[in-house]
């Protein structure tokens, strides 16, 4: 096409923003890693020495791990939650005389489009150990023997964050599964029908087989979302991951390394913060490119 | 009735059972959260699940005042308002360019911007707060709009790429034709016909920077420049147990959100499953 130099002024603007603003920054935080910057005041290179005190220093190192795990179960729990639950109503919602679908799919997925942190703090009401509604209602059917504190002990808090969690995601992969259902031919169903297949049948065996790609690049959200998770547990919990830890999670853990937190007001500076970030930034590429591979693999032309 | 007939009226009066259900769960807290938001103190320690008494209309004005949240509210506005005007005006001028002009290096540019959608942007930012803070943008408004412009733009380019593809070329070549240049071109012709995608793009930045916590917690000081959720914690933090103005306070936030996905619902759906990659 003709004007081709001068139209490409228009790219310009994005490409200064982006570059300065994302692209660059990742590459500066690999680089502060290796130094023992505080923020301000002089910067030393010091090799890997963030990354061996990160893995070697009994302090450091346990919270690192105890988070990660933290995040890691909540990976695997909302794994079986969201896309369990999503694909259970996907598949219900897209029955084809079910009356009322464009209000339950707009319910459904109003919780995740709410500001996660207000959203915390009134499921941090109704989960108030005195004046709660979960424990009212617990105690008005019977069961005031299930009462719990439940973001205040140390078995509830983490079960009951990742509840919360669930609650707020599975709205996202119902609507997320049944868009990926209208695009499977009709015709296949039918066939399948023809063929003396139930429903079920028809689900199991060709519905399920054909949302294989759809799955994987949830499970690849997933778990994105599950190692960014940041303000819904910030709210539930707090910045140390109350009670003693045991919510902690890696977003946390970065915040509190590189702009310090009440117990420790300077952090551990902005070379050890960037540390934690790149490797999560390299634990996250590392699984998203295997996650990716596993997508392209399953890809099916109909 | 065949006794076939009534086991399908059966199943599907459970399944429709299971969907109320579902729903009640959904919408359980941000009701119990209005409720509750007009009860005076001692109605909230006495009953979680009664009504109030008196509708107290003034939790909200107490709160309203007390968290500042007039001028939140305003930053937020103003904040949320210019990323989506950014995003969408940059966003879209690289966009057109990247799905209708061939130059070397085209590919490899795409690939570069898209590359955003993978990594979290939280992980970059530690430069950026340096950046912000050497460029005395630090603690400023302005500064952190710059950020939520470029943060946005791959999942922006993303979409308006495969947009402007699908338009027929014929429609730009009957202009260029007549004369126009490509400014002329992207502004008169272009953009119009891309009003749909934008709309979804812009619905997007809007969830995502007017319920952000974690930016401006980083990148706001002062707390004049608060942005309504910064706010909220704030306000959280000095008035713990006072559930009636804390429950206020975060119905306030979840107000505008819910009014705008009133009226758009199905551009909420389709932008935010578009960009669940992020």
């Amino acid at each position: 096409m003709r004007y081709r130099r001068r139209a490409l002024v228009l790219l310009l603007p994005a490409l200064i923003l982006y570059t300065v603003f994302v692209a660059y920054p990742y590459i500066n935080s690999l680089l502060y890693s290796f130094t023992d910057w505080m923020g301000v005041g002089p910067k030393h290179f010091i090799g890997l020495g963030n990354y061996m005190r990160l893995f070697t220093e009994p302090r450091l190192a346990r919270t690192f791990w105890r988070a990660l795990s933290h995040n890691a179960l909540l990976f695997g729990v909302s794994m079986l939650f969201t896309v369990g639950l999503g694909l259970s109503f996907a598949f219900i919602l897209s029955s084809r005389r079910l009356r009322g679908r464009g209000f339950f799919k707009g319910v459904y997925f109003l919780p995740y489009i709410l500001p996660a942190l207000s959203a915390g703090f009134i499921w941090r009401y109704i989960l108030h150990p005195r004046w709660g509604a979960l424990n009212e209602m617990l105690k008005a059917v019977g069961l005031a023997g299930w009462t719990h504190a439940w973001l205040g002990e140390l078995d509830t808090a983490f079960p009951t964050i990742m509840a919360v969690w669930c609650l707020r995601l599975t709205g996202l992969y119902i609507l997320f599964f049944m868009a990926a259902m209208l695009s499977i031919p009709d015709e296949l169903r039918d066939a399948a029908r023809v063929d003396g297949c139930g429903r079920l049948k028809t689900i199991w065996y060709v519905e399920l087989p054909l949302l294989r790609p759809t799955i994987l690049l949830l499970s690849l959200l997933n778990f994105i979302n599950a190692f960014n998770a940041f303000d819904m547990i910030y709210a539930l919990s707090d910045l140390s991951g109350a009670p003693f830890g045991r919510s902690d999670v890696l977003t946390l853990f970065f915040y509190r390394t590189a702009f310090g937190s009440v117990n420790n007001p300077f952090g551990e500076g902005l070379g050890m913060g960037a540390a934690v970030a790149s490797v999560m930034a390299l634990f996250l590429i590392g699984v998203s490119l295997f996650f990716l591979k596993a997508i392209q693999r399953a890809q099916v032309e109909y | 009735m065949r006794p076939e007939r009534s086991l399908r009226a059966v199943s599907r009066t459970m399944i429709y059972l299971l969907l109320v259900l579902y729903a009640a769960i959904t919408l359980f807290p941000f009701f119990l959260s209005l409720v509750s938001s007009f009860k005076d103190l001692r109605e909230l320690y006495a009953s979680a699940l009664a009504l109030p008494a008196v509708w107290r209309w003034e939790n909200y004005r107490i709160a309203w005042i007390q968290g500042n949240f007039s001028l939140y509210f305003k930053n937020s506005v103003y904040v949320t308002g210019l990323s989506i005007v950014g995003v969408l005006l940059i966003g879209s001028m690289a966009s057109y360019i990247l799905a209708r002009y061939a130059f070397p290096g085209r590919t490899a540019l795409s690939v570069y911007f898209l590359a955003g959608l993978v990594i979290p942007f939280r992980l970059a930012v530690l430069p950026v707060f340096v950046l912000l803070r050497s460029l005395h943008l630090f603690d400023t408004l302005g500064g952190l709009i710059l950020v939520y412009i470029a943060a946005d733009l791959s999942f922006a380019i993303f979409i308006l790429t495969n947009y402007f593809r699908s338009i027929p070329r014929e429609i730009e070549e009957a202009a260029v034709v007549d004369g126009a240049g490509p400014f002329r071109i992207y502004f008169r012709i272009m953009l119009p016909l891309v009003r749909p995608a934008l709309a979804t793009v812009g619905i997007v930045v809007f969830v995502w920077v007017w319920n952000d916590f974690f930016l401006p917690l980083v990148f706001l000081q002062t707390s004049e420049k608060y942005t309504l959720i910064l706010g909220l914690f704030r306000f959280f933090g000095r008035h713990l147990n006072e559930w009636q103005y804390v429950l206020a306070g975060a119905n306030i936030t979840l107000l505008p959100v819910i009014l705008l996905y009133l009226f758009a619902s199905g551009q909420f759906i389709e932008g935010l499953t578009a960009g669940v990659r992020k």
